[in-house]
């Protein structure tokens, strides 16, 4: 997206929000022993102890700092806790799928919480309210999405509903739950609006009932009373979708429904567009002169690699194209960039490799595919391009093709389509699979609610 | 004198790249009969414009492919991107047909016949990607 397009309502914004804190906040007790004692555990045991942030979660890797001085405590089922507002530098503003249009500023939103738990040790949480569009300034009561995390960002439990309806990327099942968030952001700066600019993440997490209840983890029965403590100020500016060819990836898997037996079957085909068809050849040649003059016999084409994501049911085939692009131009003296899922269905391909795969395979695969949009999460030419991601992405499912790396030039190496398409055409398919050397059509199919 | 000169120089030089980017942006607000073709797994950059008929093909329309055009500008060729796959297209310009392969990916497009490469803004990516896609998902191969 175009920085400047986003100062000009981010201007307008911060004239025209509206701060309106709909409840008291505790009082806050920097000199409370219990602050004093809780703030000393965090530092000693979490603090210094806490691995690097999780690259796929933007929120962990901004700069922030715990506002002690502002802590204050809450009974939670019967027990005492400290509730610690969360400071990030930046004015970082963010919103779920089912936020509506307002904005939240994620420094009033965010909480750490340290708590006993049900066997009376010492722990804490991350939490993270984002507010649906049902609550509205004033509202006494709070009403969202809570998310759960360690101070790296890891997911701790499944995002727990506060007061509020399922998201429409929720696909709920019997002994499982797949959790799709969207939560998407915008980083700016009043002293330097030219450095605002917007992020996204997209998480996709399969929870089992049995090991993540309902309600939260580890004895944090009840967030209500840190609800309480939030001060939330409402934003309204008229959002501009996420810049990439599939702007929610949540939003463009939601038809696939995760069932087990035989009803349901689910496929992944890997579909290689190699350079020089038949071919290793990492590069395809233009005699044509498309590559960068009317000479030609330019290096222009490295291929593509993506996946065509099946499930069928009952005569119905949801299909959806998905593969992993930079999200602007690169070239061979500069291989990176951020990256984007795009919809691969009208793209040509010259041999692929379907495979039969169960819910949970097919499901682990979807939950890899969903980062390829998340800010930060970067295409290189050389080691996270199309063809890696493919691979990955179904190696996540348990499906590991045999592949070979190729080189290039400028010193590039890594995973290419020249090489994968090779590799599937010379390997022996198990019973699972089915290698085409023939182009199909493959459009996306089925549209939902 | 030598100030003046290169006062001239960077003048000369700013006016001329308006006046391409006007020319460009012009040409392409020229252009319809858009059209976009199904290969069948053929690269895109075999085949050539007057066996672009073989193909089957579906109209694009040329009032939404103006608009993503309208801020297109020149791209050095020296410095023309890798390729990932591309949207093969058509269109006539002053009456001559010609073919335009466009990136599956960021913001650049070649016009085969007349051997310049092109790019639109950032800001219409999404859009521009998506009506391709769209579109050629829904391309028939067989004829």
């Amino acid at each position: 997206m175009n920085r400047k397009q986003l100062v000009i309502p981010l201007l307008a914004m911060s004239i025209m929000a509206a701060c309106v804190k709909h409840q008291t906040p505790p009082t806050a007790t920097q000199d409370n022993p219990q602050v004093t004692e809780a703030k000393t555990w965090f530092e000693q045991n979490v603090f210094s102890r806490s691995p690097s942030p999780n690259p796929n979660n933007h929120r962990a890797t901004l700069p922030r700092t715990l506002r002690w001085d502002q802590a204050s405590v809450v009974t939670i089922s019967g027990s005492a806790a400290v509730v610690v507002p969360i400071q990030f530098s930046k004015d970082v503003y963010l919103r779920a799928d089912n936020s509506g249009s307002a904005l939240f500023r994620l420094s009033e939103a965010s909480r750490l919480v340290i708590y006993k738990d049900s066997l009376n040790a010492t722990t804490y949480q991350q939490l993270t309210f984002i507010p649906d569009s049902t609550m509205h300034p004033g509202d006494s009561t709070f009403s969202g999405i809570m998310l759960s995390e360690d101070w790296s960002g890891n997911t701790l439990a499944r995002p727990s509903r506060i007061n509020s309806r399922p998201g429409r990327t929720t696909v709920d099942i019997v002994e499982q739950i797949q959790v799709c968030n969207t939560v998407y952001g915008y980083n700016y700066s009043e002293d330097d609006p030219s450095d605002t600019y917007e992020w996204s993440e997209t998480t996709c997490t399969m929870y089992s009932f049995a090991s993540a209840p309902l309600g939260g983890h580890s004895g944090l029965s009840s967030p209500l009373p840190v609800t309480r403590t939030l001060s939330l100020a409402y934003f309204k500016i008229a959002l501009v979708p996420p810049a990439n060819a599939i702007g929610s990836i949540a939003d463009y898997i939601k038809c696939f429904s995760n069932y087990g037996g035989s009803d349901h079957t689910y496929q992944v085909t890997l579909c290689v567009d190699q350079p020089d068809p038949g071919t290793t050849e990492p590069w395809g040649i233009s005699s044509t002169g498309v590559g960068g003059s009317s000479a030609g016999g330019n290096p222009v084409d490295v291929g593509h690699t993506f996946l065509i994501l099946t499930e069928n049911f009952s005569g119905y085939s949801i299909v959806r194209n998905v593969g992993f692009y930079p999200s602007t131009n690169v070239y061979p003296w500069s291989t990176s960039a951020q990256g984007a899922l795009g919809n691969d269905d009208g793209h040509n391909y010259n041999i692929s490799l379907t495979v039969n795969v169960d819910n949970g395979q097919f499901f682990n695969i979807l939950n890899y595919i969903s980062q390829g949009n998340n800010a930060g999460y970067m295409y290189d030419l050389n080691t996270n391009n199309c063809t890696t991601f493919a691979l990955d992405a179904l190696s996540a499912g348990n499906v590991v093709i045999p592949a070979t790396e190729g080189s290039w030039m400028f010193n590039g190496h890594g995973y290419d389509p020249g090489d994968l398409g090779q590799n599937i055409n010379n390997m022996t398919p198990s019973s699972s699979m089915t290698r085409n050397n023939k182009y199909s059509d493959h459009p996306n199919q089925y549209t939902c609610n | 004198m030598k100030n003046t000169l290169r006062l001239f120089l960077l003048l000369a030089s700013i006016f001329s790249n308006i006046e391409n980017s006007y020319a460009q942006s012009t040409a392409w607000q020229q252009s319809s009969h858009w059209t976009l073709y199904n290969l069948r797994g053929v690269k895109f950059y075999k085949v050539k414009t007057d066996s672009l008929s073989f193909y089957n093909s579906q109209p694009l329309n040329d009032d939404s492919m103006r608009d993503f055009l309208a801020t297109a500008s020149g791209l050095a060729s020296e410095q023309a991107p890798l390729w990932m796959g591309a949207f093969v297209t058509s269109c006539l310009i002053d009456g001559k047909m010609h073919k335009v392969d466009i990136s599956s990916y960021g913001t650049f497009f070649f016009d085969e016949t007349a051997k310049k490469y092109y790019q639109v803004t950032q800001d219409v990516r999404t859009d521009w990607l998506n009506y391709l896609a769209n579109s050629a998902g829904s391309v028939p191969s067989k004829k």
